[in-house]
């Protein structure tokens, strides 16, 4: 059985690439065959956010148009030989592309892989469009900002009535300091505005930039992110896990000290 | 507790605000209906009722709820011999 999962957001800037390809190594790690697929034509990022933009000989336009086979474009994973990378092409835009023709690609890689990752371009246009087309399960990404919220609200309604059955949402870069002070918006609060299903909480982390300059994602650090990446990869594949808890409770003296310094 | 009491009760914290001025732009949005529409709904709401009931103008609570669609409208009425306890209809 394959499941073809969309990552997408509405707002940019808040996560999806980096999530489309934590989730596809998450996975690979967890031993599942699995592809992930740029489908922001005209902006290629998830090869070199995966480390993987030396190899592209093909890509998916290629692959759209019958200038190569599938297997031609497909790129391994430099670390996981179950984990695949589809780019996306760079001199073509989103009207390269159409909705039936992205079913078509997403039905014939179903074929090969046990989960198949698009990652979505920002907006709501025709290369959401085309990125949605082919999914049965969508992942919304949203930091905990106005802007962002905004944008994942209209994406959930989009993606409602165009039937995705289930839809799940990520919040990313949760600064725990900062929901404690009452400056940032909580998990809780985020879930009550948006009413739905949360997958899972990344917290605002530095080695998700080392990792992402790097181009490997999930390397290891046993960072905060990496560990809320692996956690959502697991309930992904139906496991329950317990959300991360930011227990940032500080001891007697950090208090005092506290105290003083006010 | 002190640097609660400096910072937390003299302002509201950003979060808050955040939350507060989300739920109402997105309300309207669902709704398809100007954040203007809904501040005219309601104060047509809090005339009708105030024709026949004092009404308690700074506790009316409005919320609207997605699944299944519906509108809640808290109104507290003000009570002339008990004025502390006030009854509470659900419109």
């Amino acid at each position: 059985m394959s499941e073809v999962i969309v990552v997408t957001s509405g707002k940019g800037g808040v996560g999806k690439t980096t999530t489309a390809a934590n989730i596809g190594t998450g996975l690979a790690m967890l031993g599942k065959k699995v592809a992930v697929v740029d489908t922001d034509i005209g902006l290629r990022n998830l090869d070199v956010v995966m480390g993987l933009e030396n190899r592209i000989v093909y890509n998916l336009v290629d692959v759209i148009y019958g200038n190569c086979r599938l297997k031609q474009a497909l790129i391994r994973d430099k670390r996981y030989n179950n984990l695949y990378l589809l780019p996306s092409a760079q001199t073509k835009d989103k009207t390269a592309v159409t909705p039936e023709q992205m079913v078509k690609l997403t039905e014939e890689m179903s074929n090969y892989f046990e989960y198949i990752i698009l990652d979505c371009p920002a907006g709501i246009e025709q290369g959401f469009k085309n990125a949605i087309a082919g999914a049965d399960r969508a992942i919304v990404v949203t930091t905990p900002e106005v802007s962002a919220i905004r944008d994942a609200d209209r994406i959930i309604g989009l993606l409602e009535a165009n039937d995705i059955a289930q839809i799940e949402l990520i919040i990313n870069r949760i600064r725990p300091d900062m929901i404690q002070k009452g400056d940032m918006m909580s998990v809780d609060d985020v879930i009550e505005i948006l009413a739905v299903h949360l997958l899972g909480i990344i917290p605002d982390d530095q080695q998700i930039v080392i990792a992402t300059n790097q181009g490997v994602p999930l390397s290891g650090r046993n960072s905060p992110a990496e560990q809320g990446y692996i956690n959502i990869c697991r309930r992904i594949t139906g496991e329950e896990v317990p959300f991360l808890s930011f227990d940032t409770k500080k001891g007697i003296f950090r208090k005092m000290t506290e105290l003083f310094r006010n | 507790m002190l640097f609660m009491a400096r910072n937390g009760l003299t302002k509201r914290r950003s979060g808050s605000v955040a939350r507060n001025r989300l739920k109402t732009v997105l309300l309207s949005e669902r709704m398809d209906c100007s954040t203007d529409t809904m501040l005219m709904m309601k104060n047509d709401l809090i005339q009708a009722m105030d024709k026949y009931l004092p009404v308690d103008r700074a506790g009316i609570q409005i919320q609207f709820q997605q699944d299944p669609p519906m509108m809640l409208a808290r109104i507290p009425i003000l009570q002339e011999k008990d004025s502390r306890k006030d009854y509470v209809k659900t419109v």
